[in-house]
């Protein structure tokens, strides 16, 4: 489970996150939802421990990240808003390299890493170097790389950017299994379709601040719109009254 | 090393072994290193070769007995010429062609002045060198007979020549040796460099730019470990391109014949290993200089540009180290890189540890490291490594 309570964070003088609270639980699948540059990103990288935040704080399980960062880290599965991988190695090694941070070695690791391949159907690719790989295939590795220790919770940023039909739907079981085995998962976009065929649990944010809170059809009727795609222009429309809807 | 700075050592490794230009880089110095050398080598040939006899061929020499006895004793070499009156070159092996006139004895007999042609080739430094000694030689014999003639008529020579001056050279090793242990100890100081170079860059910068940076980061290890991994890797890169340098300019040594080279190598079992000593803290240092520069930039072509202009500094201090030692204090020698040069020479042209330098050098090495790797883990810390240029 992850709590954000009140997280302030500025680069200079742009202030790109402010007042920023909402608890992701476990067994269920939690969005932040907004526009590009309303401080999703910033959100994410604070829950796992890449940014020093200038107020709030953040728990993972309980463990404040500030305090314990490498604590909190241990139970996070972070996919990047980048895939950053490492051309001149093997998806296997890709795994096994993230995976023994985790402690996870030999025979555990081996298992860990067939799994994996499994869920994510990436046998063919998974003895080749990522270098020349497809954005699906590279969504896969560093997808696989997140949850290949199985951890409680599991950060996504933006994860179905640039992807095509068949890997949104396999991104979407995998997060749905996920979720299923009672793991948390929070993720970000902007993509309304996705947001609403997938998730438990909606966070809206823009300009920084979180503007409405709730299930999918709570935040719908809150707006008193007939989608979700209206209702976010609606309650996110608001912000500027930084007053916060609560469904 | 800690198991997590361990488990980023044998990724890195891995990962930067499978790129052909980054080996390329890291030790094509140490294989054509050595032919650089001999170029050098073959360069300064032409005025090292200062152990063999100046030569001197003369015209009519039967008639000058007491001028070949003479330059004997100089340690010239004298040989007979008798290919006629027109010289256009100077013959086989000679340096200087002495055209004496053929009643050279009448005319020393009956005091006549003599007038001798001193043919020479001063289209190199040792033509020129070895002319001028000739003639400094044979002024030397006139004014012995000079001296001889004045006795025998009762005039003190001293009246005619009242100061006379002999040269004594107090240098240690000639010019020519000097630049060549120099040239010899800057590239063996330069290998490290060269070796980490490429990796360095690659390791920080070169992840930065690959946006890899962030998932490794978010992993639950810390910035010192991951530091340290890398550093593992710089210097593995680096102390094993300076030791394949070393051993290839060494083995290039070897192979030129006995007696031609102005230096002398003491490399044995008591040397070699102080050698390595020496040489494997100064790897280590160079590779934490490159990756605290390397975490500066934003992008592996940044980066090969500041670590490039960082590559001058060591040429930098051996040039001054060359040609500007006399010139330098003594405390000098116990700054970076100078040090380290000092100590080396010492111990492969000289046999002996200096001690001093060799202490100095360590704890620079050693100081600097901890210095430095610590800074560049507090920026790896920092929130601009999550983003690429």
């Amino acid at each position: 489970m992850i709590i954000v309570n009140n997280i302030a964070k500025a680069y200079g003088d742009v202030q790109a996150v402010r007042d920023v609270s909402f608890q992701a639980d476990d067994a269920k699948i939690s969005t932040l939802l907004g526009a590009n540059g309303s401080g999703k990103t910033t959100t994410l990288r604070s829950i796992s421990g890449l940014l020093k935040i200038d107020g709030g704080g953040v728990t993972v399980d309980g463990i404040a990240v500030t305090e314990h960062p490498m604590q909190a880290q241990a139970r996070l599965g972070v996919f990047p808003d980048s895939f950053g991988l490492y051309p001149r190695l093997t998806t296997r090694e890709h795994l096994a390299y993230f995976a023994e941070f985790h402690g996870l070695t030999a025979a555990p690791l081996e298992a860990a890493i067939e799994d994996v391949c499994a869920k994510l159907n990436m046998a063919d690719i998974l003895d080749r170097r990522t270098e020349g790989f497809s954005q699906g295939q590279r969504m896969k590795v560093a997808l696989a790389r997140a949850i290949l220790h199985k951890p409680g919770n599991i950060v996504l940023d933006e994860p179905t950017r640039g992807l095509d039909v068949m890997n949104i739907r396999l991104l979407r079981r995998i997060l749905l299994d996920l979720r299923d085995a009672g793991h948390c998962v929070l993720l970000s976009s902007h993509v309304m379709a996705e947001v609403e065929a997938l998730s438990d649990h909606v966070v809206m944010m823009a300009d920084g601040v979180v503007c409405a809170d709730g299930t999918p059809s709570e935040l719908v009727a809150l707006a008193k719109q007939a989608n979700l795609e209206d209702a976010f222009v609606v309650l996110t429309g608001q912000q500027g009254s930084a007053k916060r809807n609560v469904a | 090393m800690n198991r997590m700075a361990f488990i980023v050592y044998r990724k890195e490794i891995t990962d930067m072994m499978r790129d052909r230009r980054m080996l390329i880089a890291a030790f094509s110095f140490a294989l054509l290193g050595p032919v650089f050398m001999g170029v050098i080598f073959m360069l300064t040939q032409d005025s090292e070769a200062e152990s063999r006899q100046t030569s001197l061929a003369i015209a009519n020499m039967n008639q000058a007995p007491g001028l070949v006895a003479f330059l004997e004793k100089a340690d010239i070499a004298v040989v007979p010429y008798s290919d006629g009156e027109a010289i256009a070159q100077l013959p086989e092996g000679a340096d200087a062609v002495l055209n004496l006139p053929a009643n050279y004895g009448v005319m020393l007999e009956e005091g006549r002045m003599i007038v001798g042609r001193l043919y020479v080739d001063e289209s190199s430094k040792a033509g020129i060198r070895r002319g001028r000694q000739l003639e400094r030689t044979i002024d030397g014999y006139s004014s012995y007979l000079a001296s001889m003639r004045l006795t025998a008529r009762g005039v003190p020579p001293a009246i005619v020549r009242p100061i006379v001056t002999s040269k004594f050279d107090l240098s240690k090793e000639s010019f020519v040796a000097q630049t060549m242990s120099g040239m010899f100890l800057m590239l063996v100081i330069m290998a490290p460099f060269i070796g980490g170079l490429a990796v360095a860059v690659d390791t920080l910068a070169g992840e930065r730019e690959r946006h890899s940076m962030q998932p490794l980061l978010a992993q639950p290890v810390s910035a010192a470990e991951v530091i340290l991994g890398k550093l593992a890797m710089v210097s593995t890169f680096s102390i094993a391109s300076t030791l394949l340098a070393l051993t290839t300019f060494l083995l290039a040594i070897s192979l030129v014949p006995a007696g031609t080279l102005p230096i002398a190598l003491y490399l044995n079992l008591y040397t070699v290993p102080f050698i390595v000593l020496q040489l494997i803290p100064f790897a280590v240092l160079i590779a934490a200089t490159q990756l605290f520069i390397s975490i500066q930039v934003k992008s592996f072509k940044e980066g090969q540009s500041y670590i490039s202009m960082f590559m001058m500094v060591p040429m930098f201090v051996a040039y001054v180290k060359i040609f500007g030692a006399g010139k330098l204090s003594e405390s000098a020698f116990y700054l970076p890189i100078l040090a380290e040069m000092e100590s080396l020479g010492s111990l492969i042209f000289g046999g002996e540890i200096s001690l001093s330098h060799m202490v100095s050098s360590f704890a620079v090495a050693v100081l600097g490291t901890v210095v430095l790797t610590k800074l560049t883990a507090k920026k790896l810390e920092s929130e601009v490594m999550l983003d690429a240029a």
